[in-house]
């Protein structure tokens, strides 16, 4: 009386049956013919790509009466009780999502022990294995690794990266992939046919495509559009079951988007709100129409590499040409963000409303034809006499004595000429740290050097700055670095202490503060940006 | 009668109605859809009707099963939701739900399993039924609501029929909502349901409006300096009592209506003059004679902005910000834009 979805109703029962896993199954076949089956198997890959249905038939193979066979007979009992999912004795299928605990391995393991009751072989599909805790996992590692000669492991999941790595490598791996568009419509086709359901090909196409790989995707949608519409199912009906836009309005929308018209674009996405389309599957349909616009500007109008068939092939060759590569990758990104970001229906809304109008609004203009006007405009100044920006900055780097040959030059000098007197064997310092190490530079500053005889340096720091004392006393590093470089500067290795003074201005107080902003003040700007930038006159004169 | 009560999804009721005339009902089926458009409602009509005597396409609301399920007795009818002060299904619920499914029905024919917000499931939770949902045991029929399809495990999604429920028709909302409220200032509010009726509430609910009112005020008088006090208020009216749960909640649903104030002024300034305001669809119709003022300093590119900053205020709700800074922050950044954005050039 109850009624078997397709899904169910269509698993595959023979290795035959299997769509798009042609290298596992090969590779199964041959390993029963040659009575090479390993007491350990993985199944990994997306939903609804046949990992339960490979381990059943497996266990099916050898279980068989006739077996172990490349194909089972599907008649024996053994086969009949897995097909038929009743219990069998010796094919033990588990839930792991449900039967994840310790416990529940430690029982398996009671039982591995003992022999199968009718078949040849004691079989353990373990489903969703990836949900076993890791105390269960552990407890299973030794039995899966040797287990007794009858055993045999299958596992079966969807996130072959949750599992543990002794696990993996104790198993033989088969990932399985996705199902390509052609296998999942031409497998529809065959079961079209058997339930004689009359179903048009683009229609077929698109279950396909929605299905995303999925077989039991594409067929629980085929299984809904039979009850769904009435006689022949079309492409409206699969675009009606699932809320999806008619490729006229995004095709429409796209070109509102490139005539500029911001409200003629929120128009159309207006009205297809009030159709009650689904919004998320709208976005997904710009996104492909782009998407194979993309395509089209890149290798040329090519029927094979486009998602759809679109109708209007020349349609989309006009937009093609109207929107830049780098725009429509713009625009790509930008519809995304909306899919990526929006929490609910409000947002997604508001969202695609802002999208549109941004997208509408923006100028696009390819980076190529930008750099071209760059260019162009700089040739026209330089034809002008005037200097471009960028060289001049270049040249006035160089200015500075940067570069490597003008500082060697600077070292030779202060190395021919040792400093005369104390004060300006600190200046030198100073501004070799200065180009070296601003970080030393930036505290030393604020010191002074003194000779205290006997070849004897005192590094003084004014008394209300205490910290590059205490910094250079406890800083053996930092001190080490500063010796040296004055060992460079005088020609021999000072011994360095250090000493706090008073500042002679801070202690006049008031009166010599006001004297000090008073003579600020007398200052023009020019000589107080040099005193800052420590800068100096080069040359007098107006501007050109 | 039954099935009357469901507004506005006659496309579901017919495929129903449909699949049960030809015997095809599967075994197992995710309603989803927005929030509040009656997918729950309607999982338990459909109980009804084939748990009724009569045997039809409708339910007779009358017999036995029938008023069972209505007063929520129905041995065969098990209803599986978070538990109370709980966030989501655990793996215990759906353990016992287990067992329950490999025991016969006790009065009906069938044994109906409504898992509602399935989204809420725990990935413990979500693993666990998986086998389960794809092979039951005869007679078995789940009914899975969500508001958030994508949330769902692709696993699960895949081993049900998808069935899609429409958000209702502005002027089913409008009729709806208005025995309740009065409609000449909130018109837009059922636009701004997005065609939910629990959204609707919901933005009814805690005083929302009246907030964003003295909010909209302050923008359209340009007394920019007392935004910072609504900031206050706002504190006050979701102080941290509340739980963060809820402050979250009723901060986004304001949040939401100030996101929907500027996307009218951002519809109307680039779309006034080629479109009525009725077909703009703005959620804020009365404030229209306003915007014309408004929008003539603000230029498209700053109303895209303050959208940007409000959308990322919300985010930050979610991303365990500071409530009192966000606000603060959210609001110094609007004065600043409109302004002229000082702040920002």
């Amino acid at each position: 009386m109850t009624y078997t979805v397709f899904a169910r109703k269509y698993r595959p029962q023979t290795f035959e049956e299997v769509v798009g896993q042609e290298a596992v199954v090969t590779t199964l076949k041959n390993a029963l013919l040659q009575g090479r089956v390993a007491h350990a198997y993985l199944f990994a890959g997306p939903r609804g790509v046949g990992k339960t249905s490979i381990a059943r038939i497996l266990a099916k193979c050898l279980n068989c009466q006739k077996g172990p066979t490349g194909s089972p007979c599907n008649e024996c009992d053994s086969c009949r009780c897995i097909s038929e999912g009743r219990d069998h004795m010796d094919v033990i299928e588990i839930d792991g999502a449900s039967n994840r605990g310790i416990d529940e391995i430690r029982n398996l393991r009671k039982n591995v022990g003992i022999c199968p009751s009718s078949s040849p072989y004691k079989i353990y599909i373990i489903d969703e294995v990836h949900m076993l805790t890791r105390e269960a996992f552990n407890a299973l590692l030794k039995t899966l690794e040797e287990p007794p000669s009858h055993v045999k492991f299958f596992f079966a999941t969807t996130a072959p990266h949750k599992l543990p790595e002794t696990i993996l490598s104790r198993c033989q791996r088969f990932d399985l992939k996705n199902i390509s568009l052609e296998d999942i419509v031409n497998r529809l086709k065959q079961l079209a046919k058997k339930e004689k359901i009359e179903v048009e090909e683009e229609a077929l196409r698109a279950i396909a495509r929605y299905a995303k790989g999925g077989l039991r995707d594409s067929q629980s949608l085929l299984d809904q559009l039979w009850v769904f519409s009435e006689g022949k199912i079309t492409v409206a009906d699969v675009q009606g079951l699932l809320g999806a836009v008619p490729e006229e309005k995004v095709a429409a929308l796209v070109e509102r988007l490139i005539q500029k018209d911001a409200p003629g674009a929120v128009k159309i996405v207006h009205e297809t709100l009030k159709e009650g389309k689904d919004w998320d599957a709208f976005i997904e349909q710009i996104l492909w129409y782009l998407r194979d616009l993309l395509v089209v500007s890149t290798c040329g109008y090519n029927s094979e590499l486009l998602e759809n068939p679109w109708r209007e092939a020349q349609f989309l060759k006009a937009q093609s040409q109207a929107l830049s590569r780098e725009t429509l990758m713009a625009m790509i990104y930008m519809l995304t963000e909306v899919k990526r970001r929006a929490r609910d229906d409000f947002q997604q809304r508001v969202f695609l409303e802002m999208a549109v109008i941004k997208l509408a609004m923006m100028d696009f203009h390819p980076l190529s034809e930008i750099l071209a006007r760059l260019e162009e405009l700089e040739k026209k100044l330089s034809s002008r006499g005037v200097v471009p920006a960028h060289t001049l900055n270049c040249e006035s780097v160089k200015d500075t004595g940067d570069s490597p040959q003008e500082e060697a030059l600077i070292e030779k000098e202060i190395q021919a000429s040792p400093p005369k007197s104390i004060e300006e064997a600190w200046t030198q310092l100073l501004e070799k740290l200065h180009r070296e190490r601003q970080s030393t530079w930036s505290y030393l500053k604020e010191g002074r050097l003194r000779e205290d005889g006997e070849g004897e340096l005192t590094l003084e720091f004014p008394k209300d700055r205490p910290f590059p004392k205490k910094y250079l006393e406890t800083n053996t590093q930092e001190r080490t670095m500063l010796e040296e470089y004055l060992t460079g500067i005088l020609g021999r290795r000072p011994r360095l202490k250090f000493a706090l003074y008073e500042r002679a201005a801070v202690a006049g107080g008031e009166a010599t503060k006001d004297a000090l902003k008073k003579e600020e003040k007398g200052k023009s700007l020019a000589e107080k940006a040099m005193e800052i930038f420590e800068g100096q006159v080069q040359k007098k004169g107006g501007l050109p | 009668m039954s099935f009357n009560r469901i507004l506005s999804q006659t496309l579901v009721v017919g495929y129903f109605q449909r699949t049960i005339s030809r015997e095809r009902l599967a075994h197992a089926y995710l309603l989803y859809g927005p929030e509040g458009v009656g997918k729950a409602l309607f999982a338990r009509e459909l109980a009804k009707v084939l748990f009724c005597q009569k045997k039809g396409t409708e339910a007779c609301d009358l017999c036995n099963p029938c008023r069972k399920v209505d007063s929520g007795t129905h041995p065969d009818l098990r209803w599986v939701a978070p538990l109370e002060g709980k966030r989501d299904i655990g793996i215990g619920q759906i353990v016992e739900l287990e067992t329950q499914v490999y025991l016969k029905p006790l009065e009906a024919k069938r044994k109906v399993f409504v898992l509602e917000d399935a989204d809420k499931m725990t990935a413990a939770a979500a693993n666990c039924l998986l086998k389960t949902l794809e092979e039951p045991p005869p007679g078995t029929l789940f009914l899975l609501t969500t508001a958030s399809i994508h949330s769902l495990y692709s696993t699960i999604v895949s081993r049900c029929q998808k069935v899609r429920f429409h958000p209702l028709p502005t002027n089913v909302v409008k009729r709806l909502l208005s025995e309740r409220l009065d409609w000449q200032r909130y018109k837009g509010l059922a636009a701004l349901s997005c065609g939910s009726l629990g959204r609707a509430t919901k933005l009814m609910e805690e005083k929302v409006i009246t907030h964003i009112d003295r909010f909209l005020e302050i923008i359209q008088e340009s007394r920019l300096e007392d935004c910072f006090s609504i900031s206050e208020e706002l504190m006050e009216w979701c102080p941290e009592t509340k739980g963060l749960e809820s402050r979250r909640s009723l901060l986004r649903t304001w949040l939401d209506l100030l996101l929907a104030y500027y996307r009218d002024m951002l519809l109307y300034k680039a779309g006034s003059s080629e479109c009525t305001s009725g077909e703009l669809e703005l959620f804020y119709e009365a404030l229209v004679p306003s915007f014309k003022a408004r929008t003539r300093e603000l230029s498209v590119d700053t109303l895209l902005q303050i959208l940007e900053e409000i959308i990322a205020a919300t985010e930050g709700l979610y991303n365990n910000a500071n409530l009192n800074l966000l606000l603060d922050n959210l609001f110094l950044r609007i004065v600043d834009y409109e302004k002229g954005g000082v702040l920002h050039v």
